[in-house]
């Protein structure tokens, strides 16, 4: 099974790597890393390194990013048709499937890993008074925020593209569904009682980073872990529509 | 239906090694009552097949005839609603790994990653298929060289000719040397040329690899070139199996060309009227005739002689693939039509 999810991602690499011509693919991952590593933490100064609130930067990002990839990798097999041709294979449903799923959270969570060390150093550059950075528990506890909102995303892919008609179908479901996580917790937010929203409020800008980090990255975990039995149960020959 | 054999040892039958299951066999394939339904339509109506091992087997019939779907049950792609199968000894229900382990497959698309290389497309189905570096480089290597595309193994598929996808496709069914391929409709969709140089690439490499070819194909000139045994469905119901010559000959009447000087439209009229013919269809400088059951072609030529037609030439007309399956389809038709 582990030599054949190692084949399966190996598979959705390669084929990430090739999706356009090299240099395209390069400049699309500079301009990830100048945004995401430069120009975010340039805006937000010392608050990219020890403002609580940008663990949330770092689970939305990867699970919004993560959702085209993984939307790419099934309803774009399927739109490709090869999706069939790896289902008559011996590889079996496990494999693929988390196979893909990995592939997917392995890419984001690499690129978003890549911009931790660019964002450090950019902070470092443009804010005076330094050196600023964050505590090993911290960094640690974002790039698990990365992992957990990165999975979840790519969950919740898998899941919407068996289903879809077509890549774009995909993505704009999950588009919309990303944009939900943000807007309904706004929502809730204004219903509770205003005790817990400034409590709420004082712990995202006050609370310790890592704590936080921590926090929110088993809370994507408990999202997660269901979607991806959803995603489980789904994914198997028979139950995917082939055409 | 005739019900399988279920012995101590599983149900023996379609057996592709002969020994696996204890009762040897040369059948690849069988299949007993299978049925497949999707919702409001029968695709697959209680199908019994027997394809031989070692055989290049044509599964025939019209768009919608059931052909993906009966290739998509053997895989275990999908569960049939009832009725069982045996693909190289093993049920498609609860054992297809085993089959897909065993078998290659060029679906109705040619299913290549077509961001990769030709040779990069071939490692990717060896390592599927867990062949060692070594045996990968080389058995790609072999069959690129085979199917003339070794100078394009560094291309991106995806600017090929379909011709040549379709090529690359049946070579990478055969990288791990299957005991079986399905071929779903490999020449659909390209120019003659193309398409007969995919026919001779199949029929080379399926006689030097000795496997077993299941090919579905609505091209019944395509099958008659290339097939051992056909089998013809309509409406997922099989309607008729055998030799593509058998099935020609089964569904048409003898017939016999006759041509020479005088098959004026009189003299074409006094043969229809012939207890010995059954049609007659006017050709160059002759006729085409079908001959009724029990005709003697002896009989026709003497009248011919007589009323004054200079023959020059009297010859049997064999019945091709493509006049037996019309015929077949005819005949189902007819019925149909008479109750519309």
């Amino acid at each position: 099974m582990a030599r054949d999810l190692w084949i399966v991602l190996c598979k959705e690499w390669r084929e990430l790597r090739s999706s356009d011509s090299g240099w395209v693919t390069l400049s699309t991952l500079l301009a990830f890393l100048a945004i995401v590593g430069g120009f975010v933490p340039w805006q937000l100064g010392r608050v990219w390194i020890d403002g609580p609130w940008v663990a949330l930067i770092w689970a939305w990002m990867p699970m919004f990013l993560v959702t085209t990839v993984t939307a790419d990798s099934v309803a774009g097999e399927r739109e490709r048709r090869t999706l069939e041709t790896l289902l008559a294979t011996r590889l079996s449903d496990s494999a693929i499937l988390w196979g893909k799923w990995l592939a997917g959270v392995t890419w984001i969570w690499c690129a978003m890993a890549l911009c931790l060390p660019i964002g450090i150093l950019t902070v470092n550059l443009t804010v005076e008074g330094g050196p600023y950075l964050p505590t090993l528990g911290q960094a640690a506890g974002v790039l698990a925020v990365a992992f957990t909102g990165g999975g979840l995303g790519a969950a919740a892919g898998v899941v919407v593209s068996m289903r879809a008609e077509s890549v774009r179908h995909a993505q704009q479901v999950l588009a919309i569904g990303v944009l939900l996580l943000v807007l309904v917790p706004v929502g809730v937010l204004r219903l509770l009682p205003r005790r817990w929203t400034l409590g709420l409020v004082d712990m995202l800008a006050y609370g310790s980073p890592a704590r936080l980090a921590w926090g929110l990255a088993a809370l994507l975990l408990l999202l997660g872990l269901p979607v991806l039995a959803v995603a489980r149960t789904r994914f198997r020959r028979g139950r995917i529509p082939l055409s | 239906m005739e019900e399988p054999h279920i012995g101590p040892i599983g149900i023996g039958a379609a057996d592709g090694e002969g020994s696996e299951r204890g009762a040897p066999s040369r059948i690849a394939i069988r299949t007993w009552g299978l049925t497949h339904d999707f919702p409001g339509v029968r695709a697959l109506d209680e199908l019994d097949l027997s394809v031989p091992r070692g055989s290049i087997f044509g599964f025939l019939g019209r768009n919608g005839a059931g052909k993906t779907t009966t290739l998509r049950v053997l895989l275990g792609l999908i569960t049939p609603t009832a009725g069982q199968a045996l693909v190289l000894g093993h049920d498609p229900r609860t054992e297809s790994v085993h089959i897909r382990r065993r078998c290659g497959v060029l679906l109705e698309h040619s299913g290549l990653l077509e961001r990769l290389t030709a040779l990069d497309n071939l490692d990717l189905y060896g390592r599927i298929f867990r062949l060692p570096r070594a045996v990968r480089q080389a058995r790609s290597e072999e069959l690129l060289r085979r199917i003339g595309l070794w100078e394009r193994r560094e291309d991106p598929v995806h600017g090929w000719s379909r011709g040549m996808r379709q090529r690359l496709a049946i070579a990478r069914a055969l990288i791990h040397r299957p005991s079986l391929i399905f071929l779903d409709e490999p020449t659909a969709g390209l120019d003659p040329v193309s398409a007969q140089d995919v026919r001779e690439d199949l029929l080379r490499l399926a006689a030097r690899e000795r496997v077993t070819v299941f090919l579905t194909t609505h091209n019944l000139a395509e099958a008659e070139r290339l097939c051992d045994r056909v089998a013809v469905v309509r409406r997922g119901r099989l309607l008729s199996t055998g030799a593509p010559d058998e099935i020609g000959a089964r569904y048409t009447r003898p017939q016999i060309r006759v041509r020479g000087e005088g098959f004026s439209e009189n003299v074409l009229s006094l043969l229809a009227e012939r207890p010995e013919v059954h049609a007659v269809e006017r050709e160059n400088r002759g006729a085409l005739v079908s001959l009724a059951d029990e005709a003697r072609v002896s009989s026709l030529v003497t009248f011919l002689v007589r009323i004054g037609v200079g023959l020059e030439e009297v010859s049997p007309v064999g019945s091709s693939l493509e006049d037996g399956v019309l015929s077949l389809f005819r005949d189902e038709d007819a019925p149909v039509r008479a109750a519309g």
